[in-house]
């Protein structure tokens, strides 16, 4: 897929541009229609994107209650963030923390179950279905079975605990659990992660396993020397999309714990939601300079990446990209 | 061709873009009317029919006006209608927390009722005093309350229990209610099989309601400043603390907590608490889920600070009210005099009476459904006696986060009472000091 949209940019680069007045009038029809249908997602980008996303800028350097206009403050929200809110910096240290544990977890779980069911065995399609299925699962539904597995008293997991012979663990109600038992929960969305790596193992030719096979290198050297570089792409891309969700981390907090206990669930997100439509006034501007904070991070964040990556991405047919 | 086929096309995406726009509502298709009133509430489960039926008798009763009748669920209600009123279109008649009122009537995002009741002839003796009290600020009245008892705490105990561990009488006092729940909690010491009483699961919000009884109004009537840290505080917290520690600790009284639910999953129908402090909405709850518990009411005990007459919770309760800019504000005003004044027909007294809870209307006795007087009406109305109203903050939603902070640095002993008050009570000030800069 990482490689598939590489070869189409590539291909727009070397397009030779077409003008308008050039286009006979057949072209010009299907070009209007071809605008109409991709209206829609214009309108919704202009709406609910872009006019948002310069909107909540700008609101940042206000106080905006909602029932009356705007008042300028200038940086006086970013001042308060950094040196008076200790919200702030708890909440960004979960955040960091659910961040580092989900995408390890769905980057090897993921990439640990594709290359299982990239294998020849009986009810493949079962299999991946199986595991891609909590992926559709509306996420209150997955909240609420999550509370049923991770109950303290009754719950599934602390059950196996249990026979095993391990004590049962408090996990919404100890603060130092609290946070791996989201850790837990974030195996959920693994099947998604788990196709984009199969799409990517699928991509790989027979016969780079073929030539290594007859160099006698063994399972291990071939996955270590042939399949990981070569998935490069597809895990670049695959921790760039996790990055870039588990920072926004929110719903099955907001649902599960609220942030408790302790608030060592509060994650950034939430707190953001709970200055904006919680508090009373509510407090869009200092949200929205949250907001900003959280989007210089995650930009930052995918900026060390994009730029690393020319050391430890390889595709196939040429050097680093 | 193209400019016909564009416009269907055009018509065709509108249609659709509008689509998740739709509210989930009830209109009763019989009514004809020139005005149609947008009316918001949160009355779910078994009282969203009764709703219907309230709106209904006064379509019939008011000729002419007809009801869209919206029910919306209670955790995004600040969203919903803080969106509309920002975007111009807010619903004509709100369910509305008193808790919330003070931000609203300072923005004058609200209408004030007065004029409305004056020219009706609506008195405000009609209310109990301590109802009628949560709807006034800067001294206008911004909303009519219903239901009533928002501010009741009420112990709901299993008498069974009571009587098997020997307890004869309700407890009276902390030091009683601290040696009762010990001898009703069930445990090995470390994992809870029953728990006697749990302080902090109390109605609305635990450490003000604690303060309450201990004789104690945390907040100026002016509610310009907080006074909690001090010896009435202290002695709450140590209450609490001492509460949570006989219920194995904060940790294990949560893990607990997760086993129960709402209606027929609570704690005291389930049989997992023996006593219970919780609103008299538990009434019907009891009715509809437990018919076989041996239950009754008392008052919640009291502080060493405090005394016998003086109980009660803290919680504001609900109201009816009208935004500004709503599109039918005299209508509306006809809507909401139904909904919390009217004593015939399925007014205000019918829809409380159905569901058996307190009225805040003096005419009315929410008890007294179909001409029959509920046994426990008399022990409710008692608890009622003693409600001591506890003036709500303009920044409650976020006093409430600090309290909730400043309970868990205790509890998990993080800090000490002492500071954990002083800590919590300079935060508030500081929210309250900021509001009234800006509102006052």
């Amino acid at each position: 897929m990482a490689q598939a949209f590489g070869a189409q940019l590539s291909a727009l680069r070397g397009r030779r541009r077409t003008r308008w007045r050039d286009l006979s009038p057949m072209r010009k029809r299907e070009a209007k229609f071809g605008l109409l249908f991709i209206l829609p997602w214009i309108i919704g980008v202009l709406l609910f994107a872009l006019f948002p996303f310069v909107a909540s800028f700008l609101l940042s350097f206000t106080k905006y209650n909602i029932v009356a206009p705007p008042k300028w403050v200038g940086l006086e929200h970013y001042a308060h963030i950094f040196t008076d809110d200790p919200l702030f910096v708890k909440s960004l240290w979960n955040t960091f923390v659910y961040v580092a544990g989900s995408v390890i977890i769905r980057i090897v779980l993921g990439f640990a179950l594709a290359l299982l069911l990239n294998t020849k065995v009986r009810f493949l399609g079962l299999w991946r279905t199986l595991f891609y299925l909590p992926s559709v699962v509306p996420i209150v539904a997955l909240s609420v079975i999550w509370l049923y597995v991770l109950n303290a008293r009754a719950g599934l997991l602390n059950s196996l605990l249990y026979a095993i012979g391990l004590p049962r663990v408090r996990w919404f109600a100890d603060p130092d659990f609290a946070m791996l038992a989201f850790l837990i929960m974030s195996t959920t969305w693994v099947g998604v992660t788990m196709v984009i790596f199969l799409a990517g193992l699928q991509g790989i030719p027979e016969e780079y396993y073929d030539a290594a096979k007859i160099d006698g290198a063994n399972v291990f050297q071939r996955l270590l020397r042939v399949t990981i570089p070569l998935m490069t792409p597809t895990i670049y891309l695959n921790v760039l999309i996790n990055i870039i969700g588990a920072f926004q981390v929110f719903t099955q907090i907001f649902i599960m714990t609220g942030g408790a206990p302790r608030d060592a669930t509060r994650t950034y997100v939430l707190h953001l939601f709970d200055h904006a439509f919680q508090y009373l006034p509510p407090q869009m501007g200092y949200s929205s300079a949250l907001a900003w904070i959280l989007f210089m991070i995650i930009f930052a964040f995918t900026a060390v990446i994009v730029a690393t990556s020319q050391r430890w991405v390889f595709y196939q047919g040429g050097e680093a990209d | 061709m193209f400019r016909k086929s564009t416009l269907l096309l055009l018509v065709a995406v509108m249609l659709l873009a509008m689509l998740p726009l739709s509210a989930v509502s009830a209109q009763n298709p019989d009514c004809e009317g020139d005005v149609t009133l947008t009316y918001w509430h949160h009355w779910g489960g078994n009282r969203i029919p009764l709703m219907e039926e309230q709106v209904a008798d006064f379509e019939n009763h008011n000729p002419g006006i007809c009801v869209d009748n919206v029910f919306l669920p209670w955790d995004n209600r600040l969203q919903n209608l803080l969106a509309a009123i920002a975007a111009g279109n807010p619903p004509d008649v709100t369910m509305f927390g008193r808790h919330d009122l003070p931000f609203f009537a300072a923005t004058e995002s609200i209408i004030p009722l007065d004029d409305y009741m004056a020219a009706d002839g609506i008195d405000s003796a009609i209310f109990h005093p301590s109802e009628f009290a949560g709807t006034q600020f800067n001294g206008k009245t911004w909303l009519l309350p219903l239901p009533g008892g928002g501010a009741f705490a009420i112990a709901w105990y299993n008498a069974d229990h009571l009587a098997e561990a020997g307890i004869e009488s309700f407890p009276e006092t902390w030091d009683e209610m601290l040696a009762v729940a010990e001898a009703l909690t069930i445990g090995d010491g470390s994992f809870l099989e029953r728990v006697g009483f749990n302080a902090n699961g109390v109605t609305g919000f635990p450490f003000l309601a604690w303060l309450n009884a201990n004789g104690q109004t945390w907040i100026s009537d002016d509610l310009r400043s907080i006074t909690i840290n001090n010896e009435a505080g202290i002695e709450t917290l140590e209450f609490m603390q001492a509460m949570t520690e006989i219920n194995y600790g904060i940790e294990e009284l949560n893990a607990f907590w997760e086993m129960s639910g709402e209606f027929d999953q609570g704690p005291l129908i389930q049989g997992l608490v023996s006593i219970e402090s919780n609103g008299s909405w538990t009434l019907f709850q009891l009715e509809d889920h437990a018919e076989t518990l041996n239950y009754d009411v008392a008052p919640i005990p009291y502080g060493p600070s405090g005394s016998a007459d003086r109980r009660g919770g803290a919680h504001g309760g609900w109201g009816y009210m009208i935004p500004k800019n709503a599109a039918h504000p005299d209508e509306a005003w006809q809507l909401v005099k139904w909904l919390t004044t009217e004593v015939d027909g399925k007014g205000a007294c019918w829809f409380i009476q159905q569901q058996q809870r307190p009225s805040p209307l003096v005419e009315c006795n929410g008890y007294e459904k179909d001409g029959v007087v509920h046994h426990r009406a008399e022990s409710i109305l008692g608890v009622a006696a003693l409600d001591y109203l506890v003036p709500v903050a303009p920044v409650q939603p976020e006093a409430n986060q600090i309290l909730n902070r400043m309970l868990e640095d205790v509890f998990f002993g993080d800090s000490s009472i002492e500071d954990a008050l002083a800590s919590a009570e300079a935060e508030i000030q500081a929210l309250l000091d900021s509001f009234w800069e800006e509102y006052g």
